[in-house]
């Protein structure tokens, strides 16, 4: 059994991979201690945590505990993390999962984005939060709902986005066209997928847009900036009669730029919820870097495909792990040197695996391991900040653990 | 001895209720034995064994058909396993009770993680909802994914016989 011990580096096959695992940290510790009376809001003990790197390159990270969502960042050492600020002051029920969680984006004035989902009664229903901190994170404003509809129904699984212009994008399922279906009768396949952008640094949002019809209901929408600076969305779609592939669109700040067209063709007709949404880098030249899961008679396991924008097209599509316990790939990394991790269970432990390529997509490293845990485990995320990709990962058994995964100058 | 040995996974599933009810839980919890516990339990007769999760609208049809399956099947032993994360337990609960299923052979995700218990039901299983295994008398199982229909079942059932 491996164990990540702390401050440990290896250099495995000319990659770097250094351990930042909690200081002294043995299996079993942190759940103990985050299961004790109150262990205090933290990045550990938290749920459903989400890192990113703010533009200074300090790394910042959002969870939910006892029903407020929190912020810690780490200055240096990405193991040392300073007190929690919480973010909304009133308790809400916050989706906390691997698909549906808090997340965390930044403004070029230092400006800090949250987003979550609360959860309302009655089972699917849900509304899309939003706060802002305009001093550096010390602060938070008052939450807000995003969804302009009115309706209590389904509004989740949020995406946060920030392209650079500045522009601030929120994007999620919605359900308001269904609940219009109904009541005139007539069926609606799965959700729709809306958006809304702040061009005024999160102060006020465009009233909600609708991006697509038939979406999955319960699968994370992955988003990426586009070579003209727009935004697009990569999510699981309903084509036909219930097979859930993946379509593609791209939104900007005044409209719907490319309205969806089907980017995977798997046929996995599934009457059933897969819980399992995409991921998506920019590869340049108006293609993408894609990974998804798919259970279709075609193709199963997680897949990787670059999708061409102007073409329309899926090329270079390879199988990148087959087994049914292999799931939610991560993609990160600049265009050229796209990284693809996520997490398979071998029937002992939940593994992070990884894979390089050094030729935007065309060739990859093959997998290697970047940390295992015995117990529960959340998604494996990819964080970027100046050609560095991080792994950021949340167990039940060691907490949340942020391993370097590749840098300039690493080879696959 | 044979008999003694094929006893104690009946023993341990009884001891999974006693404890379930002395905690005053109601919804039992799912381990990675507790799969073999039932399939010991309900040995010699046909089962089935139903995976699902509150947040899975095709679920709710399976769900509704549960509710049936109780009132005019009775004899038909439905194990209802949700995929939940344990913290969901009052959300699971609050679904049952909204179609009228009782909680006494409703089972709860544990926490040895989703993937470690999807794994011990069925290695080859994505983790998708509804997810179903038919049971035979003999224990042969035949999976399905998506929200069983009562037609299916009752083909099932007569071809099971």
């Amino acid at each position: 059994m491996t164990r990540c011990l702390p401050g440990r580096a290896a250099a495995v096959g000319g990659a770097l991979f250094a351990v930042l695992a909690l200081p002294g940290s043995a299996e079993g510790a942190v759940a103990d201690r985050c299961a004790s009376g109150d262990p205090g809001p933290s990045v550990h003990c938290g749920r459903a945590p989400s890192a990113a790197f703010d533009l200074a390159g300090r790394l910042w990270v959002a969870f939910e505990q006892g029903g407020h969502v929190w912020v810690s960042r780490a200055d240096g050492d990405l193991h040392e993390f300073a007190e929690p600020v919480r973010v909304n002051d009133t308790p809400e029920t916050v989706e906390v999962n691997g698909e549906n969680r808090p997340k965390i984006a930044f403004g070029a004035s230092g400006e800090v984005y949250v987003s979550w989902t609360r959860k309302l009664a009655g089972g699917f229903n849900g509304e899309i939060r939003f706060s802002r901190s305009v001093d550096g994170g010390r602060g938070f404003e008052a939450a807000r709902t995003i969804n302009d509809d009115g309706l209590v129904t389904g509004h989740r699984f949020e995406t946060l986005f920030v392209d650079e212009r500045d522009n601030v994008y929120l994007t999620w399922l919605d359900k308001r066209d269904l609940v219009a279906a109904t009541a005139a009768g007539e069926g609606y396949a799965g959700a729709a997928v809306y958006y809304t952008v702040s061009t005024d640094r999160g102060a006020s949002f465009v009233p909600n847009r609708r991006v697509a019809d038939h979406s999955c209901e319960c699968c994370r929408i992955a988003a990426a900036a586009t070579d003209d600076g727009d935004v697009a969305l990569f999510f699981r779609s309903v084509f036909g009669d219930n097979v859930r592939d993946h379509g593609f669109a791209v939104v900007g700040p005044d409209r719907v730029r490319e309205p969806v067209r089907r980017a995977t063709v798997d046929g996995w007709r599934i009457d059933a919820c897969p819980h399992h949404g995409p991921a998506m880098s920019r590869a340049g030249g108006g293609r993408f870097h894609l990974a998804w899961f798919t259970g279709g008679d075609e193709r199963k396991g997680i897949y990787y495909g670059r999708y061409d924008l102007p073409a329309g097209s899926l090329e270079n599509v390879r199988s990148v792990a087959s087994s049914a316990s292999a799931g939610h790939p991560s993609l990160a990394g600049s265009a050229d040197r796209p990284v693809l991790a996520w997490k398979e269970f071998d029937g002992e432990r939940t593994a992070v695996k990884a894979i390089v390529s050094g030729d935007g997509g065309a060739h990859w490293s093959p997998p290697r391991t970047l940390a295992a845990t015995s117990g529960a485990s959340d998604h494996p995320l990819l964080v970027e900040h100046d050609r560095r990709v991080f792994l950021s990962w949340h167990t039940a058994d060691e907490g949340l653990r942020i391993v370097e995964v590749d840098r300039p100058g690493g080879r696959p | 001895m044979k008999n003694i040995v094929k006893l104690v996974p009946v023993l341990a599933l009884a001891l999974a209720f006693a404890l379930a009810s002395a905690a005053g839980a109601e919804l039992l919890r799912f381990e990675p034995g507790s799969l073999r516990a039932l399939e010991a339990a309900n040995a010699g007769r046909p089962f089935v064994l139903i995976l699902w999760a509150t947040d899975c609208a095709p679920c709710r049809r399976e769900l509704a058909l549960v509710a049936r399956l109780q009132r005019e099947r009775p004899e038909l032993p439905v194990v209802l396993v949700a995929s939940d994360d344990p913290g969901n337990e009052a959300a699971v609960l609050e679904l049952l009770a909204e179609f009228g299923i009782g909680s006494r052979n409703a089972w709860i995700f544990g926490e040895a993680g989703a993937e470690r218990l999807r794994y011990a039901i069925d290695p080859q299983w994505f983790g998708e909802v509804p997810r179903s295994y038919l049971y035979d008398a003999a224990a042969n199982r035949l999976a399905i994914s998506g929200p069983l229909t009562e037609e299916r079942l009752l083909d099932w059932l007569d071809s099971s016989r």
